[in-house]
């Protein structure tokens, strides 16, 4: 496996759901310079919270900001995923522009995917998408010739069982 | 039976159970309650400083030099505040030790009450763990946890801070055997490191192939107690042995093996062998920038065996050939059993071929001879604590040290103003032999208030001061790169002598070498501390140098002629 190469991971941290202990792990994604792209936090019973998030890196760095965040008195396991995993889902609301005469052309384009028009107004229409980063991508590219007005999105979430483990970097 | 207890007597009795015997503190208004129940336990001591921030190197120095917890104390707000260079000291070398800090009442926190800061958010960077105690039920446990957190695997500073209230509030107390929380289980596609058992295994087959090897050691071999396995390793395979700053006496001086030190202040035929070595053998050390320069010019034919307690380090700075995780002491035993016996004879006549002897650049009272009479007169026997700068590298590179963890500095944080108190912990550590606080006239003048410390504690401590009317090293740098704009680097002193008389301090000057030997033995006589001020020459500069970020390979000896 070619340790070096630069690709995306998910790094997802089951730790103690307390404010200490997400402001420490929070505060060692800063200190420890790793930039991230997407993240996620929320509860994930038994009093603790799960905190995924998207860095870019090599695997060994990748490696090691798990190891660090191990390090934090709290932190219950610490699991990095390599590239973009089946399991990992994000949730995006996507609001566009009223389509007057392309309504049908939208409808159209949102059933091609995971995707549900979950309101509808003068003030536009709002998609709800849920799945792999890719296909919420997927779904605000479709969307934006559409006229998008905002977008939220959450970070991923994930759960990494064992087989997962074992995907290699890049499969 | 439990006892019911208030809080400030729990956390009394906690430490006391813990084992804990001194404590260097500065009350106030947060932290009162604890101080008034201090005097009902006697087993605990309590050193009161001028400044927290002494507090907090002096439980620095002691955790360093008793392989114990050193405790700290303050109130809330400033009190805090004042502490936190000496966590991030404490942090950066590894340092066990818990502060703890009053904070206002429950009922007025988050209000800006007076003195209310948010200490447990701004230390969060540079502690291991931190508790906010939000119910004196919990004291017991929280203190008991926190030592042995500060002391467990990679040590380090813990803080704990408790409300006024919660203090004043009582609860039932009962010693606990305290248990520490299992490691989290780590999950990786790009694991590095390889189990122990292949990790010798590798490591074996590198070092007994190896025509050229070096070991390289760090603080962490000080920290396991590997100075036996160290020297087995280093002999069974006849390898020559590098100690870093914070190495520096895990590997005693005037053995045959032993290099010195490397990096940016290293003799030059130390970075040589670096640079030349096929195999390196990293134990307990981070190949931190002052030891590597530019990391991309690094020992560029060796193959490095990087051994940590910590993963997160091996591989961070420069790239390894085989990671090893693990306690130094234990790996090396293991590397002992397993690696064939070498000579490497031919490899240490070529190190030591470019070893030169360098004549003296300096004036009479030069920096080798104030420490060949500091040396003379203790017979090794003593711990000598440094501050940062120019006499740090004079010092680190020139006293021969012969026991194991006595030299102690401030290395990662490079704090000036550790040497002073952090000799006050130290000698409560080990209040049998002596203590050498060493410092330049500009770190002295920053903690100096701490003889009086000393004085009203019957600390002895000798504090010497190399005065060279410069923050010399950084004058150095701005002699050699910055064109000699010395600016802002000439500073003033008050008369030591007086200043220390003062205080009712022994105190002497010494401006000659000859002077030296009645100076040292004065001081090293009186019962309680002593002072001698060492006028040294205004421009001596610490030889060779390596340019920030420069080569190992491309050494500075000599300074540059003016108007270069």
């Amino acid at each position: 496996m070619d340790t070096t190469r630069v690709d995306t991971h998910t790094v997802s941290l089951l730790l103690d759901d307390e404010l200490l202990t997400l402001n420490r792990a929070v505060g060692a994604l800063r200190r420890r310079r790793v930039t991230v792209t997407r993240f996620a936090l929320g509860p994930a019973g038994d009093g603790a919270a799960r905190m995924t998030f998207v860095l870019t890196a090599d695997a060994a760095t990748a490696d090691r900001v798990a190891r660090q965040f191990a390090k934090v008195v709290g932190v219950r396991s610490a699991v990095v995923l390599a590239g973009d995993q089946p399991t990992s889902h994000e949730l995006a609301l996507i609001r566009v522009r009223d389509p007057g005469g392309l309504r049908t052309e939208l409808w159209r384009a949102v059933a091609r995917y995971p995707a549900t028009v979950i309101s509808e107004g003068p003030d536009g229409v709002v998609v709800r998408v849920a799945g792999p980063g890719s296909i919420v991508q997927a779904v605000v590219a479709e969307l934006s010739p559409f006229g998008i007005l905002e977008v939220a999105q959450s970070g991923p979430i994930t759960l990494a069982g064992a087989t997962a483990l074992t995907i290699e970097e890049g499969s | 039976m439990p006892e019911r207890l208030t809080g400030a007597r729990i956390m009394c009795r906690a430490l006391v159970d813990a084992g804990v015997d001194v404590l260097f503190g500065y009350p106030g208004g947060a932290i009162m309650p604890f101080y008034h129940a201090l005097p009902e336990y006697p087993g605990l001591r309590h050193i009161l400083v001028r400044h927290e921030q002494a507090a907090a190197h002096a439980a620095d120095g002691y955790a360093r030099a008793s392989g114990r917890v050193g405790v700290c104390v303050a109130t809330s707000g400033p009190g805090a505040t004042n502490l936190v260079t000496g966590l991030a000291t404490a942090s950066m070398d590894s340092s066990p030790v818990v502060a703890i800090t009053g904070q206002v009442a429950r009922t007025m926190m988050g209000k800006d009450a007076f003195q209310e800061t948010d200490i447990v958010g701004i230390t969060l960077p540079v502690t291991k763990h931190s508790y906010l105690v939000e119910d004196a039920s919990e004291l017991g446990e929280v203190i008991a946890e926190a030592l042995a957190i500060a002391i467990d695997g990679r040590p380090g500073p813990v803080l704990i801070d408790v409300p006024k209230d919660v203090q004043n509030q009582e609860a039932e107390y009962e010693m606990r055997r305290f248990r520490l929380p299992g490691r989290p289980a780590v999950a990786t596609a790009g694991a590095q490191l390889p189990s122990l058992e292949d990790g010798i295994r590798e490591a074996t087959r590198m070092i007994d192939a190896a025509e050229r090897p070096l070991l390289m050691v760090g603080h962490g071999v000080i920290l396991a107690g590997a100075y036996a396995e160290l020297r087995a390793l280093a002999e069974k395979t006849g390898t020559p042995v590098i100690t870093t700053l914070l190495g520096i006496s895990a590997f005693a001086d005037g053995h045959p093996l032993h290099l010195g030190m490397p990096g940016m202040h290293g003799e030059v035929h130390v970075n040589r062998a670096i640079q030349q070595a096929d195999v390196i053998i990293g134990v307990g050390l981070r190949f931190d920038d002052r030891v590597t320069g530019n990391t991309a010019s690094f020992a560029p034919r060796a193959k490095i065996i990087h051994i940590d307690l910590d993963p997160t380090e091996i591989g961070r700075t420069v790239k390894v050939a085989l990671g090893i995780e693990g306690d130094a002491r234990k790996v090396l035993r293991r590397l002992v059993a397993a690696v064939a016996v070498r000579e490497h004879g031919a490899w240490q006549e070529e190190i030591r071929g470019l070893e030169r002897h360098r004549e003296s650049v300096y004036q009479d009272l030069s920096p080798e001879s104030i420490l060949t009479a500091l040396q003379e007169a203790t017979g090794g026997v003593c711990t000598i604590v440094t501050d940062v700068g120019q006499h740090q590298m004079w010092i680190a590179k020139l006293f021969p040290y012969r026991r194991p963890n006595t030299h102690i500095t401030s290395g990662g944080l490079g704090s000036m103003g550790f040497a002073v108190p952090a000799a006050m912990g130290v000698h409560l550590a080990r209040p049998n032999e002596p203590v050498w606080s060493l410092s330049g006239d500009g770190g002295f003048q920053m903690n100096m208030a701490e003889m009086a410390t000393m004085v009203q504690e019957g600390l002895p401590v000798k504090l010497g001061i190399f005065n060279n009317g410069y923050l010399g090293m950084v004058r150095q740098w701005q002699q050699f790169f910055h064109g000699r704009r010395y600016s802002c680097t000439p500073i003033w002193s008050p008369d030591y002598v007086k200043l220390a008389e003062a205080y009712g301090i022994p105190a002497w000057r010494v401006r000659h070498s000859s002077e030296l030997p009645d100076a040292i033995a004065g001081a090293n006589a009186v019962p309680g501390p002593a002072l001698v001020e060492f006028v040294i020459e205004q421009e001596a500069n610490v030889f060779p140098m390596i340019r920030p970020g420069g080569s190992l390979s491309e050494p500075i000896e000599a300074a540059p002629a003016a108007g270069d």
